[in-house]
Parts: C-alpha cells; structure tokens; sequence
C-alpha cells in the first residue's frame, strides 16, 4: 500500500480520534477527516481493524508470557523423553511420539504392552512446581489422581495409570482419536447452537457425576474437553488441578539472598523482591507482575479460586463450565481482551456481557443459564450439575419456559468491594509521625488502623493503601482522647494472620479499623469497617464508591466518618480539615507514596526506585516539603548501606533535608531527616543531638526517631539515657526493634546476659534480622560460649554477606582460631570488591588477631568514606585492645567522640 | 583504591559506557543511541540468562522485571538523571524484541523449519495461551516482519509495540520511555494492534 507520509498522518490521525468516540460516531468523524475517497476507506479498514484487535486480543498477553515455552525449549536444548523415564516404564509402555506440549505437560502416543492399545501419557514437567520433586509432594499429587481414577463415566476420560520416575510425574489415559474441544474452536470459531447444547449437556453430565461423587474438577477449560469421532464430549485432568493445588500449598517458594550485596549499616534489609526467604509469600512490587504462581486457568476461573479460597466446591466447577458455553456460544471466554491481573480482577467484580447481546439466536433460557453460572457468589449459581442439565434438556427439547422459580436475568447489583487477603511486606520502620499523645489512659478509645486490602500486590496498589490508612490515622490522631497504635505494629502483625482478638489485646486498642481498595478505572471503592477488638463485633461499616480526583475528599470522609463512629464519638467538635498532606497535587501525592511504600522495602533496587518517585513528586508540587524529606531519607538509607558512596549520597541528603525544613519548619521528617545524617555522616554529635531533640518535641510519638537518637546517645557514651529513649519507643510501639539498639548497648556494656535476652526476642519477632543474629554472637563470646558465638555468627553472615564475613573473621580470632580467621580475610580481600565501607569492621577482625597496624590501616580508610558504624568507635567493645594505642586517642579526637578510657568492665 | 560501592554490577566498565552513552544521547550526541544498542542488548542477554538459570521452569521470565533490574545494575544511579531512565528503557524495550525474536529463530531452527506433525500453520494469533510452542515461534516471527514494516511506517507506533509487548511496560513507563504522554500511549497502542492485526491477517482472508 503505498502511501505517502502526509497520508499516513491524516489516517492515524483520524483513526486515533475516532476510537475516542463513541462506537456510533465513528465513521461519521472519518467522513468528516478525510475528504478524499481512498484515504477514508484505509481508515474505515484501520479503525474496523482496531475494533477487532480490542474485542478478540492481539498482544494480550505479555511476549515473555507468551515466549516463555519457546524459551524454555531452547534453553533446555533439544528436550527428549529423558532416557531414565523411558526404561523406567519399558516393560508396561512404550513412547512412541509426542503429541502435544502445553505450559506444564507433554503428552505423548504411548503403547501400551500389556492390553496392546495405545494410550496417552501425560508428563508433567520437572520444573512446574518445585514441590512435586519431594516425595511427599508426588505422594500428595498421586493420592488425587488415585481418587479420580475411581471415576467411571461415559464423558469423563477414564485414568488407567500414574505414577512417578526420576522425578516426573506421569498419568495415563486412553488415546482419544480426536481433538479439544479448543483445537475445535480454534478452527471453526464459534459452535452452532445443537452442537453447543449437545456438548454442555455431555459436561453437565460428567460434572453431575464427579460430584456426587465428591470430586470438584477445578480446571474445567476447552483443552481439557476432548471430543471423539463421535462427537462425544469428555472431560479429561480430574483430579491433576486439585492436587497440584494441593501441593502447592505444601510447598515454600525457594529464594536465596542474595549476599553479593555489601551491606554496612544497621538497618539490614528484609530479602530480595522476589519473595520472603522464609515464608515464601510473594513480596509485592510491580517489578514482578505475574506475582505468585496460579493454578488455574485464568479465563475460566471462578471468583472463590481467585481469591484462593480454600472452601472452594463443585459450583467453581460450574462457574467453569458457564465461561466454556459463553466461548462456545460467542466464540470467547468472557472477558475477552483481559489478561493478567485485569483478566483475575474482572472475574471478581465484572458482569460479562450477555450471551444473549452478543448472539441473539440463542434461546433466553440458555442465555439466563449461562448468565447464572457465571454469578459471583456461589449461591447465585445453579444449586447443582443437574439442575444446569434439567435447563439444558429443556433448551435441547424446544421448550420456552425457563425453569420455575427464576426470572433468568442476573441483577445487576452495585459492584462492591471485595476484601481479599493480601501479604504485605513487612515495614521496619514507621516513618509516619504522631502528634503528641499526654496521659491518656490505657485502653480508652484506642484504634489500630490495619493496612487496606487490595486486589492486587502491586507496588502502586499497596502504596495507595498503605497511603490511604495513613492518613487516616493522623487525622484520627489529632482527636483528642484517642490513641492509635502506631503503623509499624498494624502491618507487622497482619502479615502473621491472627484473628480481631489476639491482634486488638497485641496493639492493645479496643477497636480496630479495617477495609479494602479497589480501583477501577477512574472510579475508587473503599469498603471500611470499625470492629471491637475484643469480640470482633463490628461497629460500623462503610463503603465509598468515589471518582479518584476525589481522593483527598475521602480521605478526609472517612476519617470523620471513623471519628464519629468510635465509642463514646469524636469527643468534641471535629477540626476544619482533618488530614494533612502536604500538597493538593493528587499525582504529587500517590508519587510520595509509592516512594515512602519502596523506601520501607530497604532494599536496594527500592530505594533507587524511591528516588525517582519522590523526584517526580517533587517535579509536579516544587513546595512539597515530605517529598524532599523522602528524597533525604532515601540517600541516606543510600549512603548507609553503601549503595551509593557515603560523600556521594549525604550531601544530596543533606540538601533535601534542608529543603524540607525550609519548606516546613514543622515537619517532623524534615528534622529527623536532618538529625540522622548530621548523626551518621556529619559526625556533628552536638548539632545532631540539638537537631534530634527538636524533632522529637514536633514528634514526640515517633518511635524510629528514638531509635537513631539512642544510638547517638550511646556513641557518645550516655546509655542511660540511651536505654530510656528505647524504653519510651518501645512504649509507643511495642513492636519496634528496640532490642537491636539495647542489645548492642549491652555488649558495649558487657552485660551479655541482658543482651541475650533482648536480641533472642528480636529475633523471634524477626529471625531475619542479621544484625541481632551478629550481635548475639559477641555477647556469646563474652560469656566464653564458643560455639553459639560461631554459630550465630554463621547466620549472620548467611543473611547479611561481607560484613558479617569480617564479623565471622572477629569470633574465630576471638576463639584462637586464627588460621581460620585469617582465611576468611583472605577469602574476602580477594573477592575483589571494594571494601573500605567495611573498615570498621575489618579492622576490628584485625584488632583481634593483634595486628593493630593492619586494623588502623582499614581505620583510617573508614574514616576517610565516613563508613557506617564510626559512629560507635568510641564504644565499640571489640576495640578494647586498641584503646591503649595512640593512634586510637587521635582517631577519637579527630572525630570529636570522648577519647579517654570509658572503664567498662 | 577506589572506594565506590559499586557492589552487584555485572561488568564494571560496561555500566560506565552505558551511562556514558545515555548522558550523550541526553545532550543529543550523534552516534549515542548506536553505541548504546548493542551494549544494552548484550548486557540484557546476560541478565536474562541469568535469570533463566535461576528459575527451573523458565516461565517466569519477566522482562519488565528485566528491564528495571538492567537499569539499576548497568546505570550509574548517582550520574543518571531522570530522562535517562526513559531512554534506557526505550532501548531496553527494542533489545527485548531482539532477544525473543532470536530465541524464536533458534527454534525454528533446531525444527529445520517444519512444524510438528505436519500441521498447516495456522491463522496467527498471538494470545492463544493453548498455542503449540512451535507455532508460537512461528508466530512471534511473523510479528517481529509485521513490526518492522509498521516501522517503516510510523517509528513511534513500532515502538510502543515493543515497550508494552516485548518488554511488558505500562503506560506510564512506556510514556516516560518515549517521552509521551499517556494518553497517547494508550492510543497508539491501540492503533498499533489494529494495524498488526490487519498486516498478521492479510495472508488468509
């Protein structure tokens, strides 16, 4: 088609309009764009073309998605029935050839020797889910396939065999000369109405069967319809979903951390974005879309599966087979054009269109049947298979009158906000403030606000809520005679899965506020609920069904709404505006959250990430002093755990900092932000101490800001006062790390019994925490309990990396084990990597094996980058032996810490 | 001795010449974007295999995931500015394309070109999730033809095919990556699927 470019142009241009338009005002807006004949007919095939390309997808789903086999077959080289299989079942089958290859098994023709028959054998592939490898994972799949062999139908594929071999876990059916029933529809598109019927019917059938014999398919899709010669329909996998589902909920999601990362500083980060080392729950982050493995295929889900629902029964299977008719009847599933998480979403809280607008030949009655099917709530939908065959007969026999009782038509009810479980990263650090809170007496009007559930996990998703609770919870704040529990506690404990009860007598509140976000589209669904902690009775609930420019007025609703609905009311009249932002940009505003929500990850690519979203904050509202804030705490956090050079990442800290402040000198993040740098970087213990005081008279219930401000009191010697700033953080949030701060000041003190104590219960809290397992270590060692030393250590150093590897050098010296320590040395100065962040730390492994001149050495280039951890030169047990040595006195001096002996004993 | 902690990078002097390409083709240097083409791709290579190597089943190749963690790793973050990320991603997006494009053609050829079973090939779709492995290869590499010619159509549309297709972006990102705004993304996107769809249909009507 040659074209000129002014042609193009005028085409693309009109085309892009009118798909703006409404479908009835297209064409004549062609008409009015292009004058000339020949233009407007390319543009009318363009945009007829566009229209179909929205309807039935191209590039719905992502390459990578759809190139993943294609990959995974090359990666794997030329992928052939593995040898050790094949002997395996030598004497029962032999494979002949494959068949065919979906995501996660190969069907092959097989013979089989015995009967002399040839049947197919289903391979699941190695890889699919890690746990099938284990044996009690192939003991678990196999006793569902076991169950599902007792079936005996004659739409149901029978299952002859399974078993397992080298691994793999095979079944075997009879060879069903024939296709799919999607080979079918693949090839002729939609089928002709007695076709259809005929085939619902067959399902119907087999699934009115395999449920009353207490089996629930929960894969039922076209692939796995098989028709024979005959046109006989008949379902194949029972029995595979569900015990891979099973399975699944055996396994753990393995992830390594990754150690390559230096890592200097306090704060330790959680685990890699890819999933909790531990518990195996995804993390969310929308670096990762496909999120957690779902079984299932997704345009034939049923609302309960989505959500994972464990009492999931037979009338998923009949959602199923309703999305089957609909592709039967219209040639697609419903939902067509969705993919991913919109695709999960719109089974959620979407009503497909009608079977009946999009083909209007079908029979209402069938029509309605369909539209019941696919109803949300279980309830909605037909009671049982045999109630969709009563309705099927009748449809096949002719007659008009839909079953008694039904009117067929769905109602349309006002989408509501679903609440769904959602795992949530485990926030570290509370870096919302407080305002001041004086005597109130315990358990008078007290709320926890939990985290909003989302829909999804991603980043934006979860930033929003966390956002959305937030401001909430200042607003509520400011009431006065109400306490609210701190965030950090809220999120902290709603990741363990405990019930109101448990969780209200945790956080010590009477009642708690929970809810759930949805968005969709321009529109935003808030659905809250304010329970009694100690019954879980709910006191009042609310949903808001707003546009999204209308955030800021929500929120601010809903904090009036909360307000008022707490026992004994709001207390008095309620301030003019209740939430404070910090700007009225809504874009500016979701921005910082997102980045607030990445800097709590810790992690490296999150911070950096954070970074650019506080930037674009900060592009959109100039005078958006948290957002400057933000930026100061993200290059610190930088800085700290050396992501980024320390005289790199302070002073763009500092300026931001500043910034902020400047902006609004009542902002608590401003001085906290300033005050922590000024502690950590600057080295100014005077300025910084001043600087943190301020802060804590502007937010005086901030625990973190306590943190920093006790590890400054306990560099510069004043642990009393250390340990009482820690007892009034752990006052405020009873879940905040106070024990890494206390345990260190207790080795520092030589008390190791109190640190014991209080590190073993951060690390029961979070056993993640490689700086509790590292300081546990030393107090170990001062007890003279060499082998726990070593040990925790070893764990240590397993979650952290290099500095826990200078950390593991320290404890063999310690233990005269010097060989060994000086072979961790070596192991890491020759890693190559830059190491002088790690200074402190090398110089104390040093210090230990005596080699004062080495270990001032690694001193002076810690010095020289202002590396993490100088701070606590001066009260460093460790360093003992190197306080006699001159060298020590001027290095203290010349940081300004107290030089002198500090006589701990 | 150098104090950087420039830990977790995949090959030092190659992030140094990514971020030197993109602070050229920043200030609009000729020649930058050619530079940096073959140094994301190479790179993004490593990364992906990496990660292939890390998961069992392969399946969760992501290249959005990708594309972010290439550009912590290979950009500079401290030298970068906040076009850049654009850029890189733009980029990024068109060596995605290569790189499925050329684990296609490595099928096609470990089949000698047939397809199994002597199957016609059939109508292209390209959201078919029950889709043959064969016949997705043989379908990405229609689509990778039927790009390059919408290219030499519109650049911009072959481009937004590749962020939101081939490397998975949103809109937002894809907006940053060509410096565009949203709405157009989205429009050009779907002009994009409609043409391809006509252009992947020719053969059969």
């Amino acid at each position: 088609m040659a074209r000129t470019e002014r042609d193009w142009r005028a085409i693309k241009r009109a085309v892009g309009e009118a798909l703006d338009l409404l479908p009835g005002d297209r064409d004549p807006h062609l008409d009015a764009r292009c004058p000339d004949p020949a233009q407007r007919a390319e543009a009318s095939r363009l945009l007829r073309a566009c229209e179909r390309a929205a309807e039935s997808p191209v590039l719905g789903a992502p390459a990578a998605e759809f190139a993943a086999p294609i990959v995974t077959e090359v990666e794997e080289g030329e992928d052939t029935v593995p040898e050790v299989l094949r002997s395996a079942l030598a004497d029962r089958y032999t494979i002949e050839r494959e068949l065919g290859r979906g995501g996660m098994a190969t069907v092959y023709l097989a013979r089989d020797e015995r009967h002399g028959r040839p049947v197919a054998l289903k391979l699941l592939r190695r890889g699919f889910l890690p746990e099938l490898g284990s044996a009690r994972g192939a003991a678990w799949f196999e006793r569902e396939i076991e169950i599902a062999a007792r079936l005996s139908h004659p739409h149901i594929l029978p299952l002859y065999d399974s078993g397992a071999a080298s691994g793999y876990l095979y079944y075997i059916t009879p060879f069903v000369d024939g296709e799919t029933l999607r080979e079918r529809l693949r090839r002729t598109g939609r089928l002709p109405l007695p076709d259809s019927l005929r085939l619902l019917r067959d399902m119907a059938r087999a699934l009115a069967y395999a449920h009353r014999q207490g089996l629930v398919h929960c894969d039922i899709k076209p692939a796995n319809i098989l028709l024979n010669k005959e046109g006989d329909a008949l379902v194949a996998d029972f029995g595979v979903a569900k015990g891979l589902v099973a399975v699944r909920g055996l396994g753990e999601a393995h992830d390594e951390t990754d150690s390559g990362d230096e890592v200097v500083g306090e704060e330790v980060p959680d685990g890699k974005l890819t999933g909790d080392p531990l518990t195996g729950d995804p993390l969310p982050d929308d670096q990762f879309p496909d999120g957690p493995l779902i079984l299932g295929t997704p345009a034939y889900m049923a609302p309960e599966q989505v959500t994972g629902d464990p009492d999931i029964d037979a009338r998923a299977d009949l959602y199923a087979l309703g999305a089957v008719a609909y592709e039967l009847l219209t040639g697609a599933p419903p939902f067509a054009g969705r993919t991913g998480r919109a695709l999960l979403t719109a089974h959620l809280s979407e009503i497909p269109e009608s079977v009946g607008a999009r083909r209007p030949d079908v029979p209402e009655p069938l029509a309605a049947l369909v539209d019941r099917l696919l109803a949300k709530g279980p309830a909605d939908r037909p009671r049982d298979a045999d109630e969709v065959l009563g309705v099927l007969d009748a449809a096949l026999s002719g007659a008009s009158n839909a079953p008694p009782g039904e009117t067929g038509r769905v109602r349309r009810t006002v989408r509501r906000a679903i609440i769904l479980a959602a795992v949530f990263a485990v926030p570290l650090l509370l870096w919302r403030i407080l305002p001041a809170r004086d005597a109130v007496p315990r358990s008078e009007r007290s709320i926890a606000v939990l985290p909003f559930a989302t829909g999804n996990g991603g980043v934006e998703e979860s930033a929003f809520s966390e956002g959305l609770a937030d401001a909430v919870i200042e607003a509520l704040a400011q009431l006065p005679s109400v306490r609210v529990a701190a965030r950090t506690s809220a999120a902290a404990i709603e990741s363990r899965d405990l019930d109101a009860r448990t969780l209200g007598a945790m956080l010590d509140v009477e009642t708690m506020l929970e809810g759930s976000v949805q968005r969709d589209g321009d529109r935003l669904r808030v659905a809250a609920s304010l329970i009694r902690a100690g019954n879980g009775r709910t006191l009042w609930s609310e949903t808001y069904d707003v546009a999204q420019s209308d955030l800021f007025a929500l929120q601010e609703q809903i904090a009036r709404d909360v307000a008022v609905a707490l026992p004994g009311g709001a207390g008095g009249p309620l301030p003019a505006r209740l939430v404070e932002r910090g700007t009225e940009d809504r874009a500016a505003y979701e921005l910082y959250q997102r980045g607030r929500y990445l800097w709590n990850t810790r992690q490296r690519e999150g911070l950096f990430r954070a970074l650019t979203y506080f930037e674009q904050a900060i592009q959109r509202d100039s005078a958006y002093a948290r957002a400057y804030a933000g930026l100061a705490d993200t290059w610190t956090f930088l800085g700290i755990f050396g992501h980024v050079p320390p005289r790199d990442a302070f002073p763009r800290a500092r300026t931001a900092a500043e910034r902020a402040i400047a902006l609004d000198s009542l902002l608590v993040e401003g001085h906290a932000s300033l005050a922590h740098l000024m502690f950590v970087y600057e080295w100014n213990w005077r300025a910084a101490g001043v600087a943190f005081e301020r802060a804590i008279a502007l937010g005086p219930r901030y625990p973190t800001l306590r943190l920093y401000y006790a590890s400054l009191l306990h560099s510069v010697g004043r642990d009393d006062e250390a340990l009482g700033q820690l007892a009034v953080a752990a006052e405020i949030d009873p879940l905040t790390p106070t024990g890494i701060f206390s345990g260190r000041i207790y080795v520092d003190t030589r008390q190791p019994d109190a640190a014991i104590r209080v590190l073993e219960q951060e690390i029961d809290l979070d056993p993640r925490r490689d700086l509790a397992h590292e300081l546990l270590a030393h107090a170990y060692l001062q007890k003279g309990q060499q082998g726990e030393a070593v040990a925790a250590m070893r764990r240590a150093a397993a979650l952290s990396g290099p500095r826990d590897s200078a950390q593991l050098a320290y404890v063999y010296a310690k233990i005269g084990q010097r060989a060994e320590a000086r072979r961790v040395l070596a192991r890491l100065l020759e890693s190559g990597r830059p190491l002088d962040l790690l200074g402190f730390h090398l110089a104390m492994a040093y210090a230990a094996l005596g080699d004062s001149d080495e270990a001032f050495r690694w001193l002076e280039a810690a010095y020289a980058e202002h590396a993490s951890y100088m701070n606590l030169l001066a009260v460093t047990e460790a360093f003992e032996s190197l306080r006699s040595d001159l060298r020590f006195d001027l290095l203290l001096r010349r940081m300004g810490l107290p030089a002198g002996d500090r006589g701990t004993a | 001795m150098p104090s950087g902690a420039e830990s977790g990078r995949v090959d030092l002097s190659t992030d140094q010449e990514i971020t030197e390409a993109l602070v050229a083709l920043r200030e609009r240097a000729p020649g930058a974007l050619d530079r940096l083409m073959p140094l994301v791709y190479d790179q993004l290579r490593q990364v992906a295999h990496r990660q292939l190597g890390a998961e069992p089943t392969g399946h969760t190749l992501s290249t959005t995931a990708l594309v972010h963690e290439a550009y912590l790793k290979l950009v500079d973050q401290t030298r970068a500015q906040w076009q850049d990320r654009g850029h890189f991603f733009a980029i990024a997006a068109r060596a995605m394309r290569r790189i499925l494009v050329d684990y296609a053609r490595r099928h096609r050829a470990a089949r000698r070109g047939g397809l199994p079973g002597g199957t016609r090939p059939k109508p292209i779709s390209l959201d078919d999730v029950e889709l043959p492995v064969a016949e997705r290869a043989e379908a990405l590499l229609a689509l990778d033809e039927a790009l390059d010619r919408l290219g030499r159509v519109d650049a911009r549309l072959s481009q937004v095919v590749e962020c939101r297709f081939f490397a998975g972006l949103t809109e937002a990102e894809t907006a940053t990556a060509l410096a565009i705004s949203q709405r157009t993304v989205a429009r050009e996107w779907a002009l994009a699927k409609g043409w391809l769809y006509q252009e992947l249909r020719h053969g059969e009507d």
